[in-house]
């Protein structure tokens, strides 16, 4: 029984790590909420689809493994079974595999295009700023209230860093550029990703289903700071993001006599609630 | 084989010694202070520590200009242990932001005054530096002789502090758990928690350019073009003071920290939340104080006690030495406690609303006369901008190439050509045609820029210059429509 | 294609010649030609750097577990170094230390740990004993493959010399522009990654020349008999690796003269303009980031598959050999093999889908790589196949290859979460990829080498490894590596990006400082562990029980020769009569294996060979 030990061992494993996926969600260890935008909810549905497949798998693989140790260990006959394979078999679990693959292959094309081709992007989306990431924070440029973003910096254009206020509930795009070295504009919670290219003007799009504050943070090494590029969209109303402009070219108008000082303790009054 | 496990495991084992070794970030003297003679930087270490600690004991020296925080509550009960405290009170709560972040001391090394319900817990702030009492009593946690007499206090050191089960374990200045003679109902304060939140955030957020000891020289920041800012003169670049208002308001460094400098690898950290900003600003204050301390003691005592003064000197070692004892015996306590008053008078001068440039008129609109106007003054003789920042603002003008004075040493030349600050470091002239403003973009700011200057650097205070009404917004105008000459409208 | 006739036959030849030809010390222990002895010279060394490479690891760890924390060993390096550097910190690193941390483990695991072990160390010493040559095609230019690693490590270590303690390589071993093109952008990218670069060069030389000698050897050295299909699977994994070498490395080499050119000579392959960088002047640039990134992985991903290749085909072997019965479909597994090379060659891009290439080729790479995961998953299966109606005892070198399949298929399960390109869209540079590519390198590789390094031990050193420290050593290191790197999946699904030496200012991951201190605690002690690894391999050099010539019962050639073998490798030249893998041969009465050499009765084998009789028939090659 001592022989025993050991397919047990190796059984034991896959059960941990299947349990400590199905309680992973209970213990927080998952992803940060539902995807709040319908683009993350169709990359999360094609997430779970895998999921199953490749844990029905790996139980599979696993009990296929763990089976053929248990007999192998309480093998006594003199010698083991002398067969060089099967045909049959080899065909069987060559085709399977590559219909499955291919299924899940083409499944989700169609997300894909509609995230990264641009004849494809949702109808109506329209750029609302553009996000330069530099060594180690986002620098926003927003076209003034009521007017189209240009290409070109203008005279008149606002601009914030580290925080991207957009409207919810519709397609926005963003030009995304950089001004030194490859960064990445992710948006966890939105299942948002794009590398910041130098040299280069990226448009990506995304649609917040829901008002609030969402994470921005850097997925591509881009120097010591990579970590400290913590920015955050957040998502409003069409008349709180009309708002926020407006006081957004206040404050940068501010001569300093117009109207009471917002002192550095009042930067908060300018649509940038405490983060508490 | 069994011998071979075990040395095989225990030889693995080793370098795992090294894990707690408790070893903590120091304050490093400056170069200045190197330059003391061995007696002289004794004394002046000494000081530093005694008035601001160290990183992990940090002092709270009341006298300064600094929000060190205190938290109170009463004694519930004393024990179970030798030296703890169970404590209860609203304050004691430690709001951390940082609850995830347990690497950072709690409160750890905080100074704790326990005292006697019937003292009055105001006569803490009343005690410092009055009715002669010795400037070095202020400044430590033992604020029990000073007080009005009326009940005692004692005064310990938190060891660790739990906030679940409220448990105050204190050390006394050795570092040995405390004997307490307190009784239920007692006060407790726990002293300068602000400053050392403000000290955990600094150093995990700013240290690793900015140094320990704010002197701008961290590990990372040999690798930068733009070094960071070595506060231990008090002076920041970028304030909205008045230009003989040499220190920053707490404003302005809250601004810098929240909004960044671009142009620069300081970056913005506006997701930090306003608490944990404030108390980051106090530190940074605390240190430049600190710093400023430090150049005043030199000043001092760097004439007749430096290593080359000394080394002049005729007389004996020990003569110099014994001499030294006696004038610091004589003079030290009353120079400290002057230095000290200049510094909280320097500090609390920045914070005052009067000292805040304010226009006296609005801004003139930027039409293109007063863009016209501007340009004309910028390229003109009266402000000479364009002798450093060139005629079309690229920030080339004659001045980056000649023999320009020292910044704060007028008829001082520099022996290099090109323009200096006071940090020493070379400064290129603002090229205004990329739009970039590292002190804020705002029209209030570019006219504070060009009022009181950027402190610490060749650019200096136009205000008096530029003193015809409307002249600086017509510069200000010019400089914000400099990126956008030669463009076609976009519109 | 195959030497048929003995007269011909250069091992003959040379055996003759050499038989008492004295050499020195130097010749014979330091700057060998012999296949063995480079091959032990690689194992050493590679073993020594796996030393090196996992400290950084742990450093890396350490910071995620006690984030600004003094660290261990660093802090009293500082100190013994006399400052400044961490000094004044009180030994907590900054931020450039930390990215330095994991490059340089990247760049040590990968370019001087896992490509030399399988290649350099096994592929060298091998190959000539599997397939009954006498030495490699190339002796000499064998030895310089190897004496060029250390050129290679002296670049690697003096990268961390120069500039000062915390100006190492920090741009990724993946090294993408502009990051490190520009000298101002990163501290580590100044002369550290200069000297980087010349040691990646070096390697890479070290690698082409390896791959070459083990390409012409297998072609043209195998013994009378031994046909392509009776090569081992080891030997097919060694010559597919080679051809993936000799094919894919060009392109790093070339890439990574341009990008010494751009950094040293002020070319601009990759550089675009009017960047600022570390607020200096704007770069006059002309180049194209993503050039790079697509010659780096045109190279690094049939990398990947040079790391794997050669573990799968030892493993192959050894398992057939404790589970006394043949490889479960033999053609497929070669088949499978050549498929995974190439194409291995066509899915680079999956490495690029978020990194702003055209979004077509995002569908087609997706495609192909969804296509490489059949083969894998193919042989897979046929191990379980092999396994199935066994004889299976449980020793060290059997967990080590169960632990290799079982881990094989973690690895290959998640790859294809990224595959779906949509979902990686998500998971790209984030700790799910990490999981993903430790589970495959070191879970199958490494825990590959070490049932490797137990199953050949006594044919390298005349002695048997210590069987319970080895099972002790897998026991810890197995426990050690799930603990580390399976809880990984679900911080890369809860968004924990890679590279990050403080993820916990974000408030999204702030509760995840409890699992990376689990995860932390079991890297130490799977780290811990493989001294008992280096303890066993030492000791056993000299107080392991003397093994003979076939201590496994095994069928391949390596094992009708002496432990050690001597100079020339076999006593007489070996004639092969069918493939390796008649382990429980009915052919046989009384035991359960059938050497590749032994001649049986002729009109048996005629019944199991139909084309054999290799000395009458000089065309047949199957």
């Amino acid at each position: 029984m001592v022989n025993k030990f050991w397919p047990i061992f190796f059984m034991f494993w896959p059960i941990l790590a299947i349990v400590s996926f199905v309680i992973a969600p209970g213990m927080d260890w998952w992803f940060p909420g539902p995807a709040m935008s319908p683009l993350g909810e169709q990359i999360d549905n094609l997430f779970y689809l895998i999921l199953v497949i490749v844990a029905v798998t790996f139980v599979g693989t696993h009990v296929a493994l763990g089976y053929v140790l248990w007999r192998g260990v309480d093998n006594k006959d003199q010698k083991a079974w002398f067969s060089h394979g099967s045909h049959n078999l080899e065909i069987l679990w060559s085709i399977a595999p590559a219909g499955i693959l291919m299924f899940i292959s083409l499944y989700q094309l169609d997300v894909w295009m509609e995230f990264r081709v641009k004849t494809h992007f949702p109808e109506g989306t329209t750029p609302v700023a553009e996000v330069t990431a530099r060594q180690f924070e986002w620098r926003i440029r927003y076209p003034a209230p009521g007017k189209k973003l240009m290409t070109t910096p203008q005279s008149d254009d606002l601009y914030t860093v580290n925080d991207l206020h957009v409207p919810f509930g519709r397609p926005v795009s963003i030009r995304l550029r950089s001004m030194d070295v490859q960064h990445a504009f992710f948006l966890p919670e939105l299942r948002v990703k794009q590398d910041a290219v130098p040299g280069a003007v990226i448009p990506v799009w995304f649609e917040a289903s829901k008002p609030g504050e969402y994470d921005l943070t850097c997925a591509e090494l881009c120097g010591w700071g990579h970590y400290k590029m913590r920015g955050r969209v957040f998502a409003e109303n069409e008349s709180g993001f009309e708002q926020y402009l407006e006081t957004l070219q206040a404050e940068q108008n501010f001569d300093g006599v117009t109207q009471p000082e917002h002192t550095g303790a009042q930067i908060a009054e300018y649509g940038i609630e405490d983060s508490q | 084989m069994n011998r071979s496990i075990c040395i095989i495991l225990f030889c693995a084992a080793l370098p795992l010694v090294g894990c707690e070794s408790g070893r903590a970030p120091s304050f490093q003297l400056s170069e200045q202070s190197q330059e003391l003679s061995g007696f002289a930087k004794e004394k002046v270490q000494g000081e530093l520590e005694a008035g601001f600690g160290t990183p992990s004991n940090l002092v709270v020296w009341s006298e300064l200009d600094v929000d060190f925080g205190q938290y109170s509550g009463t004694v519930k009960k004393v024990g179970p242990r030798p030296g703890t405290l169970k404590i209860e009170g609203e304050g004691l709560a430690v709001a951390s932001s940082l609850a995830g972040v347990r690497s950072l001391n709690d409160l750890k090394g905080a100074a704790v005054v326990v005292s006697s319900p019937s003292s009055v817990t105001e006569s803490n702030d009343e005690s410092s530096g009055e009715d002669g009492a010795d400037a070095s009593d202020a400044r430590t946690s033992e604020l029990a002789d000073t007080s009005s007499g009326e009940g005692e206090s004692e005064s310990y050191r938190v060891a660790s502090y739990d906030p679940a089960s409220r448990l105050l374990s204190v050390v006394n200045e050795n570092g040995v758990p405390a004997q307490l003679s307190v009784a239920k109902g007692d006060n407790v304060q726990i002293l300068g928690p602000a400053l050392q939140e403000g000290r955990n955030l600094y150093l995990r957020h700013c240290m690793h350019c900015h140094g320990v000891s704010g002197d701008g020289a961290g590990p990372t920041a040999q690798y930068f073009k733009v070094k960071p800012r070595d506060y231990r003169q008090g002076v920041v670049k970028f304030t909205s003071t008045k230009a003989n208002v040499p220190r920053p308001s707490r404003d302005d460094l809250f601004r810098i920290v929240k909004l960044g400098v671009p142009g620069t690898y300081m970056p913005s950290f506006m997701l930090l939340p306003d608490e944990e900003v404030h108390a980051i600003v106090e530190y940074v204050r605390w240190l430049a104080m600190r710093g400023e301390m430090e150049r005043k003691l030199n000043a001092w005592l760097s004439l007749d006690y430096s290593k080359e003064a000394v080394a002049d000197m005729e007389e004996p070692a020990e003569e110099i030495e014994s001499a030294f004892a006696e004038a610091w015996a004589d003079e030290a306590s009353d120079n400290i406690t002057q230095f000290s008053e200049e510094l909280q008078m320097d500090w609390q001068e920045a914070d005052k609303e009067e000292n805040v440039v304010v226009p006296p008129t609005e801004r003139v609109p930027p039409s293109p006369e007063s863009i016209e106007r501007g340009r004309k003054l910028f390229q003109g003789n009266k402000a000479k901008c364009a002798s450093c920042h060139g005629l079309t603002g690229k920030g080339n003008g004659p001045s980056t190439e000649s023999f320009n004075d020292l910044p704060g040493q007028p008829g001082v030349k520099s022996d290099k050509a090109g323009l200096f600050d006071i940090w020493g470091n070379i400064v290129k002239p603002r090229n205004l045609t990329a739009g970039v403003f590292r002190g804020g973009r705002r029209p209030i700011d570019i006219y504070r820029r060009i009022h009181s200057g950027i402190k610490g650097t060749p650019m200096q205070a136009f205000g008096s210059t530029l003193n015809k009404e409307g002249e600086i917004w017509d510069v200000v105008n010019y400089v914000l429509s400099i990126p956008f000459e030669n463009k076609q409208g976009g519109h | 294609m195959s030497t048929l006739n003995p007269a011909a036959d250069a091992s003959a030849h040379a055996h003759d010649d050499h038989g008492h030809h004295e050499i020195g010390f130097v010749s014979k222990y330091i700057f060998s030609t012999d296949h063995k002895m480079i091959g032990i010279q690689f194992l050493f060394t590679t073993l020594l750097m796996l030393i090196v490479g996992g400290s950084l690891a742990l450093g890396v760890r350490f910071q995620l577990a006690w984030p600004w924390r003094a660290m261990p060993v660093v802090s009293q390096v500082a100190e013994l170094a006399g400052g400044p550097t961490f000094v004044a910190e009180g030994g907590q690193i900054s931020p450039e230390f930390y990215t330095m941390l994991f490059t340089m483990h990247a760049s040590v695991m990968i370019f001087l740990v896992i490509i030399p072990i399988l290649a350099g160390a096994f592929g060298n010493f091998l190959i000539p004993l599997m397939i009954g040559a006498d030495d490699m095609a190339f002796p000499v230019l064998n030895m310089l493959s190897y004496w060029f690693m250390w050129p290679a490590i002296v670049c690697f270590g003096l990268s961390f010399t120069v500039g000062g303690l915390n100006a190492a390589p920090a741009q990724g071993w993946t090294s993408y522009p502009v990051l490190s093109a520009i000298v101002d952008s990163a501290p580590g990218a100044g002369d550290a990654q200069t000297w980087w670069l010349m040691g990646l060069t070096f390697v890479g030389v070290s690698s082409m020349m390896g791959s070459v000698n083990y390409m012409t050897t297998i072609i043209n050295m195998r013994a009378p008999g031994m046909t392509l299909f009776r090569m081992p699977l080891t030997i097919w994994s060694m010559f597919i690796t080679a051809i993936l070498q000799a094919f894919a490395l060009p392109v790093l080499t070339a890439a990574g003269f341009m990008l010494l050119t751009e950094r040293t000579l002020g070319f601009n392959f990759f550089v675009p303009g009017g960047l600022i960088v570390n607020n200096g002047d704007p770069t006059v640039g002309g180049g194209q980031p993503l050039l790079w990134q697509h010659l780096f992985w045109f190279y690094s991903h049939p990398a990947v598959y040079i790391m794997l290749l050669p573990a799968m085909g030892m493993v192959s072997d050894m398992l057939a050999c404790v589970v006394r019965k043949p490889i479960f479909g033999y053609k497929p597994m070669v088949y499978s093999m050549a498929a995974i090379a190439g194409l291995g060659f066509i899915v680079w891009g999956h490495h690029m889908f978020t990194s702003g290439m055209n979004p077509a080729l995002g569908m087609t790479f997706m495609i192909s790589t969804m296509m490489i995961a059949l083969p894998s998953a193919v042989k897979v299966f046929n191990w379980i196949g092999t396994i199935w109606g066994g004889k299976v005892t449980f020793n060290t070198v059997t967990l080590n290859c169960v632990a290799f399949v079982s881990m094989f298929i973690v690895g290959g399960l998640s790859g294809i979460f990224m595959a779906a390109v949509p979902v990686d869209i998500y998971f790209h540079d984030t700790y799910f990829i990490v999981a993903h590519f430790h589970y495959v390198l070191f879970g199958a590789t490494l825990f590959g080498c070490f049932g490797a390094i137990q199953f050949w031990f006594p044919k390298m050193w005349g002695r048997m490894m210590s069987e319970r420290l080895g099972r002790l050593h897998f026991f810890l290191t197995f426990i050690g590596f799930n603990g580390t790197f399976f809880p990984m999946h679900l911080l890369g699904i809860a968004g924990f990006p890679r590279r990050y030496a403080d993820p916990y200012i974000h408030p999204y991951m702030e509760h995840l400082m409890p699992m990376n201190q689990f995860i932390t605690i079991c890297a130490v002690i799977m780290g811990v562990a493989q001294f008992l690894l280096i303890g066993n391999f030492v000791l056993s050099i000299f107080y392991g029980k003397k093994a003979g010539r076939n201590p496994w019962n095994a069928n391949g050639l390596e094992w009708t020769a002496p432990s050690p073998p001597g100079h020339g490798n076999f006593d007489i030249l070996p004639v092969v009569y069918r493939g390796p893998y008649e382990y429980s041969s009915p052919l046989v009465d009384g035991r359960d294996y059938l050497m590749q050499t032994e001649r049986l009765n002729p009109a048996a084998e005629a019944v199991d060979n139909p084309a054999d009789d290799a000395t009458t028939d000089p065309g047949s090659d199957s």
